[in-house]
């Protein structure tokens, strides 16, 4: 791509012109501190237009810190005319990419930007995009494009990192208010990504399960209290916020595991016996782990495995017939 | 059958079942040179199910026409085989697991009838009791309505001694059938469920009433029949509606014309919560108390089954009870609480249908 260098006139460069633009970064206070101190170390792109004038390529924050500072002419690298606008693209997203991490939101726009080029073609997409300091496969791809449909307020979210891209997009699809009754809470007790993807789908789901809004199960006021609760730390919120929707959305199988936990303080095992049960109840193999570190406590372990298979409660517990507890 | 586009494999340009099922359908079609051809229409459609219902390919099963139902190893299975003649189905349940099944899902008629006939006399001269069903991949009867495919094969069937033929449906296209000579070799069946379900999550399937309407006619004929409540769904007040088809079921069919009767509760792959979720978004069916089972199945959690087997079994028992009672893919616990045996008990459950089969169908 060529370029010429040159000086030109802050007023002939048209900054409302925002083809190129893929930054969502407004604040310029360190910029200008940084060009008041040491100057313009990195001059803008521009593409030279009708009349004289100057689209910006690459440089949106950089010329309205100069503007800033009073600069009439700043130093600026000009693409000619007759450049492509695929061109301009790619060196817009170089030019940012190779100096600063993108958030997920300027990789979207980007991304979008880049896409009219390539149709539906994905893989060369991703391949044109690394080339360019973009790291995006075809899955992040996906992800991208769809982040245009999200409300503004979660694209902030999403672009802060205060909600992860999945999750945007998951909220993304819910009603705005709800989406954002949610990402309150994520934003509040910062659950692990799991955790807040199983508060989702378990909400999700009740809410179509019982014909009700998601924003009610939230409200819903033993999770709107457990939240707001100044008793509790932030994991034991989340830890009664997730047993409360699993309760809700799995009542008997919470209602067995309950049982079974019960029955085995009854059977009282010490530590160096731990029973596993099959996972999930489904299959019908239970195995013991013992711990012991010489023979006297293995002797130990014995006698209670000895008295354990006489207890009527083990019985049920490996029968899983638990109705009568 | 409403196909809206027809592809013919050029090697089955000149089979008489291709020119039979053109002239059925009285519709344009475009001659490929092979099945990958029809796939990439595929590749960029959004909504592939709906169009594949729509879509018909011609072509030759150039794999095995007989083949092991797909068990696993933890469950119990039948040890059923299956007639491959066909792919997909024009019919909209659901909870079928085609839709994620065949990539892509494409109504897929092979005829190649040759070799298909070849398939089953080796069988048949295997001299095995064998129970072998076409309604594994598709519906057995929905075929009917372009190739009277039914017919070559209950008169095939009616030839020997040790296989029977199951045709499992829920339609009620059953009229090339009652002509016939079938010699008890055939089994109609029809899959059951409660009005509600049928309603909700089974489109374009006949009403229960029509389908036990038709199960009469075929017991006027002589067919022995059998009936599969699969999938059974867990819903608020399932268990009288379940109990209601029951009475249903047996004030229109003797127990005696009953070769067998299989329950099975709803199970999916994972990856078939999103298709129902998408496809189907008044369905709560996927909203149970499952639990990834051994066979990385979603299951409803056990002891929900058998509580739910157990009212089922019930039903069945006060009004038949000595009609063979199944389960699909279920493990010895749940057979035990809730039949109060195990399939081995009797030499495992495929010898217990196979002595089911040789009671009603006199094969052996």
């Amino acid at each position: 791509m060529h370029f010429v260098s040159d000086t030109v006139k802050i007023n002939h460069i048209d900054s409302t012109d925002t083809t190129f633009k893929i930054t969502n970064e407004i604040s310029t206070d360190d910029l200008i501190k940084s060009i008041n101190h040491v100057g313009l170390i990195s001059p803008p792109i521009l593409k030279l237009k009708a009349n004289n004038r100057y689209i910006v390529v690459s440089g949106f924050r950089r010329i309205a810190a100069c503007h800033f500072l009073g600069w009439g002419h700043i130093d600026a690298r000009i693409v000619s005319v007759d450049e492509s606008d695929l061109n301009c693209f790619k060196l817009s997203i170089a030019d940012n990419a190779q100096n600063r991490q993108l958030n997920v939101i300027e990789q979207a726009v980007s991304i979008s930007k880049l896409s009219i080029f390539f149709s539906n073609d994905d893989v060369a997409l991703s391949q044109e995009s690394k080339k360019l300091g973009l790291n995006v496969n075809t899955g992040l791809i996906k992800k991208l494009k769809e982040i245009n449909t999200v409300h503004a307020e979660l694209k902030k979210k999403i672009a802060t990192g205060v909600i992860p891209l999945t999750i945007g997009l998951e909220l993304g699809e819910l009603e705005h208010g709800t989406a954002i009754v949610f990402s309150q809470i994520i934003e509040e007790l910062n659950p692990t990504l799991n955790h807040q993807k199983e508060i989702i789908r378990l909400s999700k789901e009740i809410s179509r399960l019982n014909n009700v809004p998601m924003s009610d199960i939230i409200n819903d006021c033993i999770i709107a209290d457990t939240i707001n609760d100044p008793e509790l730390d932030r994991n034991q919120k989340i830890k009664k916020i997730r047993r409360k929707l699993k309760q809700i959305r799995y009542p008997e199988i919470v209602r067995f595991e309950t049982k079974y936990f019960a029955l085995m303080q009854r059977i009282k095992l010490p530590e160096s016996i731990h029973l596993i049960p099959p996972v999930n109840f489904e299959g019908n193999t239970y195995s013991i782990n013992l711990v012991f570190q010489n023979l006297a406590q293995f002797k130990d372990i014995n006698k209670i495995l000895n008295k354990m298979q006489n207890h009527p409660d083990f019985a049920k517990i490996i029968e899983k017939e638990l109705e009568d507890n | 059958m409403k196909i809206t586009d027809l592809y013919i494999d050029k090697e089955v340009l000149d089979y008489p079942a291709t020119n039979v099922i053109c002239d059925r359908l009285n519709t344009s079609f475009q001659v490929v040179n092979n099945a990958e051809d029809v796939y990439g229409i595929f590749a960029n459609v959004k909504t592939p199910v709906e169009k594949g219902k729509k879509t018909l390919f011609l072509t030759k099963n150039k794999g095995k026409f007989i083949r092991q139902c797909p068990g696993t190893d933890y469950y119990t299975c039948c040890n059923y085989m299956i007639l491959h003649f066909g792919i997909f189905c024009t019919m909209d349940c659901s909870y079928c697991i085609l839709q994620s099944y065949f990539h892509p899902p494409l109504l897929q008629f092979f005829v190649n009838h040759k070799d298909l006939e070849k398939s089953l006399d080796h069988l048949f001269l295997q001299k095995k009791l064998t129970r072998i069903g076409t309604g594994e991949y598709t519906d057995s009867l929905i075929w009917e309505e372009i190739y009277p495919f039914a017919e070559m094969l209950v008169s095939k069937f009616s030839r020997q001694s040790h296989a029977i033929l199951e045709l499992k449906t829920k339609t009620v296209n059953i009229e090339n059938l009652l002509s016939l000579r079938h010699n008890r070799k055939t089994v109609v069946s029809w899959s059951l469920n409660t009005e509600r379900v049928v309603k909700s999550e089974e489109r374009q399937t006949a009403s229960i009433k029509a389908r036990l309407t038709a199960a009469v006619k075929c017991q006027e004929m002589g067919y022995p029949l059998a009936f599969h409540f699969d999938p059974l769904i867990i819903y608020p007040g399932c268990e009288e509606d379940y109990k209601k088809i029951i009475k249903q079921l047996f004030a229109n069919i003797l127990p005696e014309n009953i070769v067998w009767i299989s329950l099975g509760s709803f199970r999916f792959m994972p990856a078939l919560k999103s298709i129902i979720e998408q496809r189907f978004d008044q369905s709560k069916i996927v909203y149970g108390e499952f639990i990834k089972g051994i066979d990385g199945k979603m299951r409803y959690f056990k002891p929900l089954r058998i509580n739910f087997y157990r009212q089922i079994v019930s039903y069945i028992r006060e009004i038949a009870p000595n009609v063979t009672v199944y389960f699909c893919m279920e493990d010895d616990e749940v057979w035990l609480k809730t039949l109060g045996f195990t399939p081995s008990e009797y030499g495992g459950l495929p010898m217990m249908l196979d002595k089911s089969a040789s009671r009603h169908c006199d094969v052996f």
